[in-house]
């Protein structure tokens, strides 16, 4: 009873079953290469940027928009005195601008909508979530508009005019170092503000869709505000707090929560809550693979079945001569077990290449998300999970078959044929 | 087991399809019934300019009833709070609206779908229908009227007449009340939305007079009448699909710098976005009834060698090839038949569960899924279509059985 023999025996059958297995396994690596990818990307990319505290001005989630608070650099510095675990506090905000490399557009495709981040690059501590491939991420450390604790006059012609672009953004608009690019809060370009490129920057955190800049910020707080800004000075979206030992973040994230009427989050909470809301893909995910694996165990049991019948003489026969019933159940376990493990192997190459796929069309269906950002993984978790479900289908499939032939009467079997 | 395996796989495919036709013919349902025959937004995020001034030039042009600018800055949220217990407070998205010309767009007079997605029902709406406090710059009047949904209405615990404090900026202390604008709640409005799994975050939402929300927001808001975009509703001679085409091209003229969508651009797009997801849910559903049908042509292959001797038999009395090869065909194709009808009442189910399943995990009360009497057609086309190819291979097989040979093998 040589299951190699038996499964070349039968060829054509044994395709048929391999590769309807290897179709099953292949569907369920991408089905559960989803939740590893989504977990794992989210986690990652929140571990690299090295911010281990997010502080909001209120807010019941880390991933909905906060409000604005205002003295953004007082409370931030507040912050920093008074808790010597952190390193830096960075006070920053961020809104959409329209931008275009003349002054007066009427072309439509010539205006860009942007996301425009500014911040106080003395103050942003070690950040490592932003890439720069040429210049700088701004030239001036300090933020001269808003020198000691003022808008300095409230002119524009005391701003930096410094801009750091997204290579999305300076693709789009073909423009280099040293180039001027105009700004402005409205899509008209009513009252265009020149900026000079100061530098261009990969940030992992841009989608492909989103072009992004970086400008001063209380630069980015007038254009935005304008007059306001002198009722409710220093407006900011979010403090990024650096630390010194990444371990303290639930402790002072604690005490920025006690201390302050804001809202802190540590980098983990942020990665659990994005997590939760990709748990939808994942559930279906496994529903599909869970589906298409019974039916490959009811192929796999079925064929078996077919085959312990075709072959009641042999079986009866091999008892005859002294072979237990063990080792025929064995054998018939170790046929069924093989089929899948074929399969199993097929289908994993199969699987590698439609995860992929699957891949690059999820994050181009999902625009805005981080780049870098994968929805599928295929790690050596889902490589187990999906080796312990080929043997439990190979093994499942087995034992109906397997029981039907040490259940034969030898001498009844012998006689009928 | 063979029929069950195709039941099961079955069902799988018509329940991804039905996923796929879902999204698309909600959609599609909600564009046609939209009173809107022309919208206008910007390019990209920020907003267009000038709003109260833009929508009343627009309804002056002869080809135009009515014009309605509303503003939905999604980068931003309000604070709400109750003045009867400052304590609880809730960071909602919020609206603006001209009363008077947004009511024009309501239909059966309640409901208004935004983004073509999902529906919002007014029982009650702002008894102050003009947009009084954008008078002399935001000077005017304030209504200070709110209309709130009701999932901030449970959140807060309000109730229609209730007053409560808006702000857009974090409020350390409600003494300093200066920050904050007390609004009185005109009315509580029903959405799709369930705040569950991706919209869980979701607090509600709180719509306002328009220049009462650009006042509130501040900043370029008020500085520059910000507003997201603008519903325009033709006259009824201009709503023929040639002129909405011509009026549409007009207006792009007119404001390169901005968005112009038709019906048919919205309904473009849709299409396009739907056919994406459709195939990866086809895929997904044929890789599932291919291996139902992989297990059809083994199955029918151990059968046709049971029986060798018997088709040889039969060969030797004098029946055909032909006539042999379709009684198996027809037989591999009966099973496929069977598998398929049995799979329709788990993939009713299997659609309705799966329909449930992500509008909870969307946050939106909605049909995802779209059972129809086409799509059962089309799938149970395909089924049999996919099944008879199948089903060709064994009984090309019994064809190749010699008599002789057939009659020698004894069982």
């Amino acid at each position: 009873m040589n299951p190699f023999r038996n499964l070349r025996r039968r060829f054509s059958r044994t395709a048929l079953t391999t590769i309807g297995i290897s179709l099953a396994i292949a569907l369920t690596v991408i089905m559960f290469s989803i939740g590893e990818g989504i977990k794992g990307s989210v986690y990652t990319l929140l571990e690299e940027r090295g911010i281990e505290i997010y502080v909001y001005g209120g807010g019941q989630s880390p991933i909905l928009p906060g409000l604005e608070f205002e003295n953004g650099r007082e409370i931030a510095k507040s912050m920093r005195e008074n808790n010597s675990a952190i390193r830096a506090a960075s006070p920053v905000l961020t809104d959409f601008l329209y931008c275009s490399i003349l002054p007066n557009v009427s072309e439509r495709k010539m205006i860009k909508g942007i996301s425009v981040t500014g911040d106080v690059p003395e103050l942003r501590g070690e950040f490592k979530g932003i890439r720069i491939l040429k210049g700088k991420l701004l030239e001036t450390e300090s933020d001269p508009f808003f020198a000691n604790g003022s808008y300095s006059a409230m002119q524009p012609k005391n701003f930096t005019y410094e801009i750091a672009v997204n290579d999305v953004l300076a693709e789009s608009l073909k423009v280099g170092l040293n180039d001027t690019i105009y700004l402005s809060v409205d899509s008209k370009l009513s009252n265009p503000i020149p900026f000079r490129v100061v530098g261009i920057y990969e940030s992992s955190f841009e989608s492909l869709d989103v072009m992004s800049a970086y400008i001063h910020l209380s630069e980015l707080q007038y254009i935005v505000k304008g007059e306001e800004i002198l009722k409710r000075p220093d407006p900011v979206n979010v403090i990024f707090i650096d630390l010194y030992d990444e371990g303290r973040a639930d402790d002072v994230k604690e005490w920025i929560n006690e201390h302050y009427s804001l809202k802190a989050y540590t980098y983990n909470e942020i990665s659990s809550e994005v997590g939760e809301i990709f748990e939808s893909y994942e559930t279906f995910s496994i529903v599909i693979a869970v589906v298409t694996s019974i039916v490959a165990f009811l192929f796999t049991a079925t064929v078996m079945v077919m085959a312990v019948k075709e072959r009641t003489i042999e079986i009866a026969t091999t008892r005859a001569i002294g072979f237990s019933r063990g080792s025929v159940f064995k054998s018939v376990i170790l046929e069924s077990l093989l089929i899948c493990i074929f399969g199993f192997i097929i289908g994993i190459f199969i699987g590698l290449a439609g995860s992929e796929l699957l891949d690059w069309y999820l994050v181009e269906v999902n625009q805005g998300l981080p780049r870098g950002f994968d929805f599928t993984i295929i790690t050596p978790i889902v490589i187990l999970e999906v080796t312990g479900l080929t043997v439990l289908i190979g093994i499942a499939s087995g034992i109906l078959p397997a029981y039907r032939a040490i259940k034969l009467n030898i001498a009844e079997t012998m006689k009928s044929e | 087991m063979t029929i069950i395996a195709v039941a099961i796989s079955v069902s799988l495919l018509i329940s991804m399809l039905s996923i796929a036709e879902g999204y698309r013919i909600t959609s599609l349902r909600n564009i046609q019934k939209s009173k809107e025959d022309v919208l206008i937004t910007a390019v990209g995020t920020a907003g267009i300019s000038d709003g109260h001034n833009l929508s009343t030039a627009l309804r002056n042009d002869v080809n135009i009833t009515e014009a309605s600018p509303i503003l939905l800055p999604f980068d931003r949220v309000l604070s709400v709070t109750p003045l009867k217990d400052e304590n609880r407070s809730s960071l909602v998205f919020s609206g603006g609206i001209i009363p008077k010309s947004q009511e024009k767009f309501l239909i059966d007079g309640k409901k208004l779908t935004i983004f073509d997605y999902f529906e919002v029902e007014f029982d009650d709406w702002f008894p102050t229908k003009e947009d009084k406090h954008f008078n002399n710059n935001y000077t005017g009047e304030w209504t200070s009227e709110a209309l709130i949904d009701e999932i901030l209405a449970s959140n807060l615990g309000l109730e229609v007449g209730d007053k409560i404090l808006i702000s857009s900026v974090s409020i350390f202390d409600f003494t300093n009340v200066s920050e904050a604008h007390v609004f009185t709640v005109e009315g509580i409005f029903k959405t799709d939305l369930k705040g569950s799994g991706v919209l869980k975050i979701f607090q509600g939402f709180i719509v306002l007079h328009l220049s009462e929300l650009q006042d509130i927001l501040g900043g370029k808001y008020k500085d520059y009448d910000m507003i997201s975009g603008l519903s325009l509703s033709l006259t009824q001679e201009k709503k023929g699909s040639g002129n909405v085409e011509r009026i549409a091209l007009d207006l792009k003229e007119r404001y390169p710098y901005y968005q112009i969508l038709t019906k048919k651009d919205k309904i473009r797009q849709v299409e396009r976005e739907t056919a994406m997801s459709n195939a990866v849910y086809m895929a997904i559903g044929i890789v599932a009834l291919i291996i139902g049908l992989l297990f059809v042509i083994s199955i029918m292959l151990m059968s046709i060698f049971e029986r060798t001797n018997e088709i040889g038999v039969m060969r030797a009395i004098g029946i055909s090839r032909k006539h042999i090869f379709t009684q198996i065909f027809l037989e591999s194709l009966l099973i496929v038949l069977i598998g398929a009808l049995i799979g329709l009442l788990p993939a009713y189910y299997g659609s309705i569960l799966i329909s449930n399943f992500i509008s909870e995990s969307y946050g939106i009360d909605m049909e995802f899924t779209a059972f129809t009497p086409e799509l059962i057609a089309r799938s149970m086309i395909e089924i049999v279509g996919i099944g008879s190819l199948a089903s060709l291979f064994p009984a090309w097989r019994t064809m190749k059985i010699e008599i002789v040979e057939a009659l020698r093998r004894v069982r």
